[in-house]
């Protein structure tokens, strides 16, 4: 009996270290500090080859998610870009080597912390957020732009060679700097775009 | 002088007294360690975590079916982080290059779960440090987790690993000692690179410090 208990406790190390295998340093994201800014583009497209771009006049709003405060801001910082890395702007879509299109959307978190916490009948436990913890929300946007050549198609679908996006959590000061700073980031980062 | 000084200065002048007593590790007998593990990501683990990881301890238990030949096992958990205020990520997925800027967290988790056979070089009676050499094998047990801004994105799997190891123990008395290791980890490939890499393959090396007890 002793020696099964004592090789019994021999394993209790090793579920401890499983159990409780979820130890992350806490990143103290400062309040100002969420912004992100992604540029993806196709590897197998000649960006060099293309130099005029027809631009969507307007901004979706997918998901019915983001807001219209900042769509001229969105278009005038686009075509900013563009035509500093040496682009031309067509009026007319069919003169066009690319389309560019812009969207916005908008994605609310809830989490729980805390909270009255009881062993369950089978002997698990149970924490409720609602006794005694908390439940908080945050919601985040996003800005993406989209550049597609309009005569490469994968079957009927028209891929992106280029896609911008901004992340940042909504509801904090300064949004119009944070979007400006963001698309000069998107293109800044993207020097295969750039033609002069 | 302070703490810190003062248990070094207890280490080495235990270190310094030669043990009379009968060293070598008999059959029958057993040796059990607990250690302060540090662990430092070695190749493409380093690429997206570069800094050591100063938090983790080690735990083995080891078995002597011959003198000096120790079977066991061995359990571990360390633990890595990194923030960075302006970072960059770069991923490849799918023919599509991604960089993505801003506020970036990396962290990792391993929890190597080994089994063990262990070879001891004790032949003499009045031996005070024994090396020794030690095979692992395994599976460790990887969380890793990339923050971007307020995303999370999580890559956790099991891995079939291997470790080589070699260490030293340095007797107090008849039956406790300071050990001193360290471990080479490689973790085979498992699940999906969180960079997109074709290989998830994890490679980690740790030095670990602490107390042995023999019986």
């Amino acid at each position: 009996m002793k020696t099964k208990f004592k090789k019994a406790g021999l394993f209790i190390p090793v579920l401890l270290l499983v159990l409780f295998s979820s130890c992350y340093y806490d990143y103290a994201v400062t309040s100002d500090n969420y912004d992100i800014v992604s540029s993806s583009y196709n590897t197998g497209y000649n960006f060099q080859s293309v130099t005029r771009y027809y631009l969507v006049d307007t901004v979706n709003q997918f998901n019915g998610g983001g807001s219209s405060v900042y769509n001229s801001l969105i278009k005038s910082s686009t075509i900013t870009n563009l035509n500093n890395l040496g682009w031309t702007k067509v009026l007319d879509s069919t003169q066009a080597d690319v389309i560019v299109s812009m969207g916005t959307t908008s994605n609310t978190y809830v989490y729980s912390s805390g909270g009255y916490c009881y062993w369950g009948y089978y002997g698990y436990t149970y924490c409720d957020p609602n006794y005694y913890g908390s439940t908080s929300s945050y919601t985040t946007g996003t800005v993406v732009i989209i550049i597609a050549d309009h005569k490469v198609k994968t079957g009927t679908t028209i891929p992106a060679q280029w896609i911008g996006i901004l992340n940042g959590v909504m509801n904090q000061q300064n949004t119009a700097t944070r979007i400006q700073n963001g698309i000069n980031k998107a293109f800044s980062q993207s020097p295969y775009l750039k033609h002069n | 002088m302070n703490i810190l000084n003062k248990y070094l200065s207890i280490i080495i002048l235990s270190l310094l007294f030669l043990n009379t007593g009968f060293c070598q590790l008999r059959q029958g007998t057993s040796l059990v360690t607990l250690e302060y593990s540090t662990a430092y990501n070695i190749g493409k683990t380093s690429d997206f975590l570069s800094k050591p990881g100063w938090a983790g301890f080690s735990f083995s238990y080891r078995s002597f079916v011959k003198n000096n030949v120790g079977l066991g096992i061995s359990a571990g958990w360390n633990i890595f982080g990194q923030e960075d205020a302006n970072g960059t990520s770069q991923f490849m997925y799918n023919n599509y290059n991604t960089t993505i800027s801003g506020p970036q967290a990396r962290y990792i988790n391993y929890v190597p779960l080994y089994v063990n056979a262990s070879y001891f070089f004790s032949n003499s009676p009045n031996s005070t440090v024994i090396p020794y050499i030690q095979a692992n094998v395994g599976t460790v047990y990887a969380k890793q987790r990339l923050q971007l801004g307020a995303n999370l994105i999580d890559n956790n799997n099991w891995h079939f690993a291997v470790g080589p190891e070699l260490g030293c123990i340095f007797n107090i008395d008849r039956n406790s000692g300071i050990i001193l290791d360290g471990k080479y980890n490689y973790a085979f490939s498992s699940g999906t690179a969180i960079n997109g890499d074709a290989s998830n393959a994890k490679s980690f090396f740790n030095i670990n410090l602490g107390f042995s007890y023999r019986r």
